[in-house]
């Protein structure tokens, strides 16, 4: 390899920018931080106003699946994080079955959300549901704003899931390597964002019961 | 030589996992044990942007990454900050 990074195999890829796609991707995660951002401030808002409806609220929510479910993301993270290292050190099987580990993890937190929902959707609780304009301002703003943020989430989970599985068969199939890893590491950067805002959703909606 | 930054050893990326881990279970138990501001907000937002700030520049890299990408983040956080001040000079006292 040349000294500016070019091969042969180079050559036939275009240039690749390692430093300026990094930068890319870290713009990019701010303005994902931004979306949720004005969630958190949303909630910040109401929590003053409604502050006892929340904390009532808060406490219907299952407190063990939370934290299952925050741990499940914090794992998911080193995985991601190693199959990077795995991928810099050559590793190319290792850096497969972590990023599949990652995936697998990322599918649990989606289940775990699933009964959890359900859970609420069984007892009639639910977005512009009859159940929940009953209950009164606090808590129908409290879970519109749970709903709406742990599914934004969701969905990040999805497309970060879907981003890996698409990145492991890049890996798994040479197209990413050590000396081309961009691509890996972004998606990885991704993975941990949406950790990181699990990591505040967390305390935000199930932490104050 | 590219300007790639150094990937950590496995084992570091090992510990900071089982630090984020004990941060959870300690934001759990803080909300259980405080109550009120202490224990419902202050704490677990507190014991949150330690573990965010582990995940950010350990697993993110950013300990290790230049001045430019640091930046980011920061700009980020102060641009909250703000919006956060004039909402809550406004919402804190209606």
């Amino acid at each position: 390899m040349t000294s500016d990074g070019f091969d042969g195999r180079e050559r036939e890829k275009g240039h690749r920018d390692y430093t300026g796609s990094k930068l890319g991707m870290w713009l990019f995660l701010a303005t994902e931080v931004f979306f949720f951002a004005a969630l958190f401030l949303l909630y910040a808002a109401y929590r003053l106003r409604y502050a006892e409806g929340f904390r009532q609220a808060s406490s219907s929510l299952s407190l063990f699946a939370g934290t299952v479910n925050t741990a499940v993301l914090i794992t998911s993270s080193l995985t991601a994080a190693l199959s990077v290292a795995a991928i810099r050190r050559g590793r190319k099987n290792h850096s497969t079955l972590l990023l599949l580990t990652t995936v697998g993890l990322g599918a649990v937190f989606l289940v775990n959300k699933y009964f959890e929902w359900q859970d609420k959707f069984s007892h009639g609780i639910y977005p512009d549901s009859a159940v929940l304009a009953g209950l009164g301002g606090a808590e129908s703003v409290f879970y519109g704003l749970y709903f709406f943020t742990t599914g934004m989430h969701a969905l990040h989970v999805i497309g970060g899931v879907a981003l890996l599985c698409l990145v492991a068969a890049l890996v798994y199939t040479g197209r990413v390597d050590g000396q081309d890893s961009i691509r890996l590491e972004n998606s990885v950067l991704y993975w941990h964002l949406v950790d990181v805002i699990w990591i505040y959703i967390f305390p935000l909606f199930y932490l104050i019961g | 030589m590219s300007e790639e930054s150094r990937t950590l050893r496995y084992g570091a990326y090992v510990l900071v996992w089982a630090g984020l881990l004990l941060l959870t279970l300690l934001t759990v138990a803080a909300s259980r044990v405080f109550a009120g501001v202490l224990g419902h907000v202050a704490l677990p937002l507190l014991i949150a942007t330690v573990k965010a700030g582990l995940v950010v520049f350990f697993f993110m890299h950013l300990k290790y990454e230049r001045g430019i990408f640091r930046s980011i983040p920061l700009a980020v956080v102060l641009v909250f900050m703000v919006l956060f001040l004039f909402l809550f000079s406004d919402v804190a006292f209606r």
